[in-house]
């Protein structure tokens, strides 16, 4: 029933934020994220963890708690403590124990009303066996919001008809159930018809839920057609592409870590050093994704962010937080703001931050070992900036380096040549810019400035 | 005028919710005035408790803060009621195996005291404290064994009560209450210990785990919570319930042949008025499939999820 020595020899350890973000975690809590689904610097797609870090983080007190989690391949149950510190909730893994798998399930869906439902490609919601929003159609994220994944499905919607219990519907083998339910965010109410997903010995595994008003089925339609019209001057790779790439990369990524860092016991090292480039290639292929994907975005007409301040201090230690590890791995010192030097400014969070992240990580990357790169915070001007000890950039290249594919003559370092652009493009959406000077005694500065939060 | 009319106002919702429940309760079963007394009783030590860690000191009984606290829903938590339910449970269990002179402490933790992992040793030690403190029934022990987060969620309501109440300095009242839950050990609750040990557990002793008469009651429950992946409240429960049919279940998803099930149900539950219907049960139970039992249980974390209950 269960395997021996669950204890681990090291903690597995990751930090989540107020949010659930995943800021910093050990390849094996990064292969079960990437592995569910999620995504760099995204909300942690593992329920369990997201489950335990949010009490955390919400009482402020420490627990001690066993987390059932499932990936494709095990059903695994881990003795986690979980502990608030400053802004961000600390878990670290003591135990890990693979469990005799759940049956998956295999077998068709029975329901013949179902079956209809799929063939004219209704928009479906799945849900856990503990009732968490797993995945839902890019037509519903786009009327209910992507923050509903990894949440329970009661947080976002109630069942109208309180005689029917859905838990007691999954149960029996009345199924399919068409029931009404309401979204409280917007209190749109919406038929859906409910299917019990089994294995094959009829144990319940979680739930299917298809969306049958028109709201539903004409923002599917629309989803669904979209890729195949791109009405804007971008890429055209639609809204699936990156998800649909990222989640094989992740894997790739996640394996080749966890490979290399010989969490399963020690290999040969030629083959250690296999996995980490294997994990390294994977890398560069995820963030040209990502940078694909920003690209196809930014260069849409109808391209918005959003205005909210934001702190440039809070931003510089979560970014210095991120980076450390790769800092360290280059042997650059990474020299933070005082945390006294409060400067706020308008933009959107999530941008602000990719664009210091890019700028950081650019600046590890093109360092020589042994420098150091310091983020300096100006609140006169309402700017940050990231100071390198590298060899800077020309006078003559500093407007080039900013244009889209621009690598000045560099290569199989990992870049992609867009991080820069897009962030230009980042900054100027914001009202802002990203210019590039040379620093003090060498090296290049590069300074976002945005609109202050104070005017 | 304006207070009595806005409590007649806010009376005539809650009295819709109160005939709500008693026309259309969900359970099969009405609870018995038995239960009811001595689930209030249990929630009374537990606000009384934190009363006196607020340093409100009283000569009545009764919590002051009860009155407002009950009658205002505030105490509609089911994870509060589950508590109280399963310390019923363990207390007429732990009396029945006392009476039938089975020790409550078994040998199991003593002997893991001399672990050669010392996480392990810890776990048993740390268990044996807690089922020593828990044995003592008082307000304060019942507060011991609280999960933190119900701790947290029933000291900031109490806290409110006194706030609203406006008699006592909220800022004395918060820094208590922060004091309180910053002092407050979960992981030295009896549930917490004996979940770690079982977690921990070397795989020589797993064996134990299957006969409460080696393992002892907490560990006894801890095992099929982990087995089952269901709470360890929620195991003493079934274990202590009328109908021995949820325990029956359980124990053939283990693969216990019949005797061997029989010899646990009367270890634990002792002799009851219904025991005549165990013959025909147990017929039930040998033409039941092990594997068939164990996927049903399996599917009770659904029911315990607490997810669903606002579903």
């Amino acid at each position: 029933m269960m395997q021996a020595s669950p204890r681990l020899a090291l903690p597995i350890k990751c930090v989540v934020d107020a949010e659930g973000k995943l800021m910093a975690a050990d390849a094996a809590v990064r292969r079960l994220h990437f592995g569910n689904g999620g995504v760099e610097g995204g909300t942690i797609a593992v329920p369990g963890l997201l489950e335990l870090a949010s009490l955390c983080w919400r009482t402020g007190l420490k627990f001690e708690r066993t987390v059932h989690v499932a990936d494709k391949e095990h059903d695994l149950e881990l003795w986690v403590e979980a502990e608030k510190r400053e802004n961000l909730v600390n878990l670290s893994i003591i135990g890990w124990q693979e469990r005799a798998s759940a049956p998956r399930a295999s077998s068709p869906i029975r329901s013949p009303e179902l079956g209809i439902t799929q063939r004219t490609n209704l928009p479906v919601m799945y849900l856990n066996g503990t009732g968490l929003i797993l995945r839902a159609d890019p037509a519903l994220l786009g009327i209910f919001s992507t923050d509903c994944i990894a949440t329970p499905f009661v947080q976002h919607f109630r069942l109208i008809d309180e005689a029917v219990d859905i838990a007691a519907l999954l149960r029996t083998n009345d199924i399919p159930g068409r029931t009404k339910i309401e979204h409280i965010g917007s209190q749109t109410r919406h038929d859906v018809l409910v299917d019990a997903i089994k294995s094959d010995d009829d144990h319940l595994l979680g739930a299917r839920l298809v969306f049958l008003t028109d709201e539903a089925k004409a923002s599917k339609a629309e989803v669904d057609e979209a890729p195949s019209a791109p009405a804007h001057p971008g890429l055209g790779l639609g809204r699936h592409f990156a998800t649909a790439v990222r989640q094989p990369l992740g894997r790739i990524l996640a394996n080749a870590e966890t490979i290399g860092s010989e969490l399963n016991g020690p290999i040969l090292e030629q083959y250690s050093s296999y996995a980490k480039d294997i994990a390294s290639a994977a890398r560069h292929l995820a963030e040209l994704v990502s940078d694909l994907e920003d690209l196809d975005a930014i260069d849409k007409p109808d391209f918005k962010v959003a205005q909210e301040p934001v702190e440039f201090g809070d931003i510089a230690k979560r970014v210095a937080g991120l980076l450390a590890l790769k800092a360290a791995d280059h042997q650059i010192e990474l020299s933070v703001p005082d945390p006294e030097i409060r400067c706020h400014a308008m933009g959107e969070f999530r941008r602000v931050l990719q664009i210091v992240l890019n700028l950081v990580g650019n600046a590890i990357r093109y360092s020589p070992g042994g420098s150091t790169v310091t983020i300096v915070i100006d609140p006169s001007d309402c700017s940050i900036s990231v100071i390198d000890q590298g060899a800077g950039v020309a006078e003559e290249d500093r407007e080039r380096i900013f244009t889209k594919f621009e690598r000045l003559g560099r290569s199989g370092d990992g870049g992609s040549g867009l991080g820069l652009y897009i962030s230009r493009k980042l900054a100027r959406a914001m009202r802002g810019d990203l210019t590039v000077t040379a620093a003090d005694g060498g090296g290049a500065k590069f300074t976002l400035r945005l609109p202050s939060a104070n005017n | 005028m304006l207070d009595a009319a806005t409590a007649s106002a806010n009376d005539a919702q809650m009295l819709c919710e109160d005939i709500a429940q008693q026309l259309f309760p969900r359970a099969q079963r009405a609870p018995s005035e038995a239960i009811l007394a001595s689930t209030r009783l249990i929630l009374q030590n537990l606000v009384q408790a934190i009363e006196a860690k607020l340093g409100i000191s009283s000569d009545v009984a009764t919590p002051l803060s009860w009155d407002m606290l009950s009658r205002s829903g505030l105490l509609r938590e089911a994870a509060l009621l589950e508590f109280a339910l399963a310390r019923m449970a363990e207390h007429h269990i732990s009396q029945r195996l006392e009476t039938g002179g089975a020790a409550f402490l078994s040998q199991l933790p003593n002997r893991l005291l001399d672990s050669d992992d010392p996480l392990v040793a810890e776990c048993a030690r740390k268990l044996l404290i807690a089922q020593n403190a828990a044995q003592i029934r008082s307000p304060e022990s019942f507060l011991r064994q609280l999960p933190a987060d119900v701790l947290h969620l029933l000291v900031w309501r109490v806290v409110a009560v006194f706030q609203m109440d406006g008699s006592r300095s909220a800022g004395n009242l918060i820094a208590s209450g922060n004091q309180l839950l910053a002092t407050h050990d979960e992981a030295a609750a009896v549930h917490a210990t004996a979940a770690k040990l079982v977690y921990f557990l070397p795989e020589e002793e797993r064996g134990s785990l299957l006969n409460p008469k080696d393992c002892g009651l907490a560990l006894y429950a801890s095992g099929l919570a982990h087995d089952y992946r269901l709470p360890h409240d929620r195991i003493l429960r079934f274990i202590d319930e009328q109908d021995v049919a949820p325990l029956l279940l359980m124990l053939r998803g283990r693969g216990h042949q019949a005797q061997a099930a029989l010899a646990i149900v009367q270890h634990l539950r002792g002799r009851r008025s219904d025991d005549h219907l165990l013959p025909d049960l147990l017929v039930q139970y040998e033409a039941l499939d092990p594997e068939a039992a164990r996927s049903e249980v399996l599917g009770w974390r659904l029911a315990a999820a607490p997810v669903w209950k606002a579903g």
